[in-house]
């Protein structure tokens, strides 16, 4: 019995609160010491690094704030979008290209709505900010409200509200490429058009993530594709939670669509592609929206990733893009070597494109000294058939019309390269 | 009037049934209204103010969960879920009464029909309750997370008038009149004060009951359930009753996130926000008071203060360790939970009430 008691009194007295916090701030210092060390030679985008450019006045920094998603559910997408953001916005205050310095201010919501409350606050408040690059379709929907009451444009490319292409009814929320409505509509005007069987309808169902973004274009889909003449067999919801979709691709099997249209982000794509090519579903017959194809999804998924269709609204890093064109050199002025892994990757792409609207925006904004988000509005809705260094279509936007384009690629994984199969094209409107 | 220290002689029920048992109490009470409605948000800027009324909500979530797992003892892993419940009813309303939008009393309407809807989903998860004790009926309430969501997104479409498949819901400004003036709520600080007074408000009530017969049914069944039913508690009605409470207070609390958003998603109620919860009782103290108010504070200040006073000023001296930070801000987070439970297992309500007793027996120690 005593023995006992000594026993724990001597383990007891190990974990006294001295040696507890010792070994804690230790541990922490340990953290902070192996998070300096390594890393890509790219630095962040603090506005002391890169010289201004040759600019007769100078104009006062902004602030921009951009919410990256580095952990959670799409952290795939994220990391690649917030490192080719950082870059292009060091590239763009080296060579003055917004006409002022651009403090790009990164923050991590890792896809939850409060976390990214915090961060809208954070932005406003504290930052400052002119404008902010939204991320993820549930925190587009929550803080659309708030950056409506607070005067800052928030954008939305390729993502968020179809409803917010409407400048009327979100006069904040700017989209500049091709919104999930766009997109379900050009592949189903895609489907109509390639069909040429004249005996029977096409036969096409639609599978998506499990959350609002997935849902987002789901009434849209079903009210329109019998319009189109398009039988839409049903609807498969992919929970968010997903490891493993072989039950869900051979429930798609036994339907035998013509046409897959997936609406899947983060693990999910690759899982899609790898499930099909296990029950025997031809990839040829998926067609993903823009969010699940990009070279990560067809490295993870590997030779299943054959004859995968799916959209792009930004040009493919093999394109080889002005924007891409003009980081190299600065790269190679600045002595810098690039990480082809990483460029090569078209959500690194994205980034750059998210980056280049703002900056260019900003440009637009005109001269004013502090720009308001007022200001970067007003200079938004100027914008006309902007190209973006040859990574969009042409974006217009106008005071009632925020979606800018609607024009989408269709590109195909052929021998392990993601080729161009038809040139930027948009659905027909919905009727 | 300072200190009670010779014994604290009560010669009415009233004063032994009181809140505040000194002067120095009703002092301090009155004293932090003050601060807290008059002083703070002449002071305060925004962005404390929005961190404040995230406070104000995590409280009344937080006091509803201390009900039922500090003063009754049942685990519920499903505030997250009864909140959700409460703030799509609030937006549910507004979608299907528009006439409810700009009257001056739909305050009155939306916040008890969040509370009512709440409490009707809490009983319900609470039933189980009954049978299941412990770590089996945390998981039993977690269930209720799945459930509800799967309820949310396939009952939305047949209750909103659209009809749509989205699973977000807009919610307007509130208007509020209050017989002498009408204002909308529209700023930051209109919030803070309408937050605030919930917060005080469901504070108020909760510590009254506590004392009420309905409190003590609740503690001897906490401490010993075979006990409280030979006593003649009867414990369906008072577990149940525990159960609709807290969840009362959580639908509430999901009405106040409705309005502090303005847009109701189903992403905003994930299970993180049940574990949030229960870590805020834990860590304030469970079964008293206060407690939840200082775990709230905690939980929902910590993360910030971390980003702004740690990592922001070493941004410039360690490269990349906002990135860095963006990975580690859940582990810090647990690490520090793990390190409370472990140091001060009552939470840091016993650490203050510790701090006071050492003033109070200065220049004893014991």
């Amino acid at each position: 019995m005593l023995d006992e008691n000594r026993y724990w009194a001597r383990r007891v007295r190990r974990l006294s609160r001295r040696r507890f916090l010792g070994v804690a701030g230790a541990g922490a210092a340990a953290a902070l010491a192996a998070c300096g060390g390594g890393g890509n030679p790219t630095k962040s985008a603090a506005p002391a690094g890169g010289q201004g450019g040759a600019s007769t006045k100078q104009l006062s920094t902004v602030a921009v704030g951009g919410f990256v998603d580095r952990t959670g559910a799409v952290a795939n997408i994220g990391n690649l979008a917030g490192d080719g953001a950082k870059d292009w916005v060091e590239y763009a205050n080296s060579v003055n290209l917004g006409g002022r310095k651009v403090n790009w201010d990164e923050f991590n919501h890792n896809y939850e709505v409060d976390k990214a409350k915090e961060g809208y606050k954070k932005f406003i408040e504290q930052d400052k900010v002119s404008a902010f690059l939204s991320f993820s379709t549930p925190v587009t929907t929550a803080l659309a409200p708030s950056a409506d009451d607070d005067k800052t444009p928030m954008f939305t490319p390729g993502f968020g509200l179809s409803d917010s292409a409407d400048g009327k009814k979100f006069p904040y929320v700017f989209v500049g490429a091709a919104s999930y409505g766009s997109q379900a509509m050009a592949l189903l005007g895609y489907v109509k058009d390639t069909w040429k069987d004249s005996s029977r309808k096409p036969k096409a169902l639609y599978m998506y993530y499990g959350n609002d973004a997935g849902r987002e274009p789901l009434d849209l889909i079903k009210a329109q594709a019998p319009k189109l003449g398009i039988d839409l067999l049903s609807t498969v919801e992919i929970p968010a939670t997903t490891t493993d979709m072989t039950e869900q691709l051979a429930d798609v099997k036994s339907r035998d669509p013509d046409f897959l249209l997936t609406h899947l982000f983060g693990a999910p794509p690759a899982l899609s592609m790898k499930a099909a090519q296990k029950v025997g579903f031809p990839a040829t017959r998926m067609y993903s929206f823009v969010w699940g194809g990009g070279q990560y999804d067809f490295t993870v998924a590997g030779p299943a990733s054959e004859g995968y269709f799916n959209l792009q609204f930004t040009a493919e890093p093999s394109d080889n893009p002005d924007a891409y064109q003009r980081l190299r050199d600065y790269w190679k002025k600045a002595g810098k070597t690039e990480d082809t892994k990483k460029t090569g990757d078209v959500y690194y792409t994205r980034g750059v494109f998210n980056a280049a609207f703002i900056v260019d925006a900003i440009k637009a904004a005109g001269d004013k000294d502090t720009l308001t988000g007022d200001d970067v509005k007003k200079g938004l809705e100027s914008f006309k058939d902007n190209k973006l260094y040859g990574l969009s279509p042409g974006i217009t936007l106008s005071a009632t019309d925020h979606g800018g384009t609607r024009k989408v690629r269709l590109y195909q994984v052929k021998n392990g390269v993601n080729t161009m199969v038809k040139d930027w094209f948009e659905g027909p409107q919905p009727s | 009037m300072l200190s009670s220290a010779t014994g604290r002689f009560k010669t009415s029920y009233a004063a032994d049934a009181a809140i505040q048992r000194t002067p120095l109490a009703r002092i301090a009470f009155w004293g932090g209204l003050v601060v807290a409605f008059v002083i703070a948000p002449q002071v305060l800027g925004n962005y404390w103010l929005n961190n404040l009324n995230a406070i104000w909500i995590a409280v009344v979530g937080a006091v509803g969960l201390n009900i039922l797992l500090g003063y009754c003892g049942q685990i519920s892993l499903g505030q997250g879920a009864f909140a959700m419940a409460g703030a799509f009813s609030v937006a549910l309303m507004y979608d299907r009464f528009p006439g409810l939008r700009g009257s001056g009393w739909e305050l009155w309407v939306t916040l008890p029909t969040a509370g009512a809807v709440g409490a009707l989903v809490g009983a319900v998860f609470g039933i189980p309750s009954v049978r299941v004790k412990g770590l089996y009926l945390a998981i039993a309430t977690l269930a209720a997370h799945p459930i509800m969501d799967w309820t949310v997104l396939h009952l939305l479409p047949r209750l909103t008038v659209k009809g749509s498949a989205a699973s977000s819901l807009p919610v307007p400004r509130p208007t509020l009149n209050l017989g002498f003036s009408s204002f909308v709520i529209r700023s930051d600080a209109d919030r803070y004060y309408l937050f605030g007074f919930l917060a005080i408000l469901g504070l108020l009530f909760a510590e009254n009951l506590v004392r009420t017969r309905i409190g003590r049914a609740w503690v001897a069944i906490r401490d010993n359930e075979l006990a409280a039913q030979t006593v003649g508690v009867n414990l369906y009605t008072y577990k149940l009753m525990a159960f609709a409470l807290g969840a009362f207070y959580a639908g509430v609390s999901g009405a106040m996130v409705a309005y502090d958003l303005r847009a109701v998603t189903n992403e905003a109620f994930g299970v993180d926000r049940s574990i949030e919860f229960l870590a805020m009782v834990i860590i304030g103290g469970l079964g008293s008071i206060p407690g939840p108010i200082l775990g709230s504070a905690f939980i929902v200040l910590v993360p910030i203060v971390i980003r702004d006073q740690l990592v922001a000023p070493l941004a410039s001296v360690v490269p990349r360790i906002a990135t860095f930070y963006a990975f580690v801000r859940d582990i810090i987070f647990g690490v520090l939970i793990i390190a409370f439970v472990i140091l001060e297992p009552q939470g840091l309500y016993s650490l203050w009430r510790r701090v006071k007793n050492a003033f109070r027996l200065w220049p004893f120690s014991y």
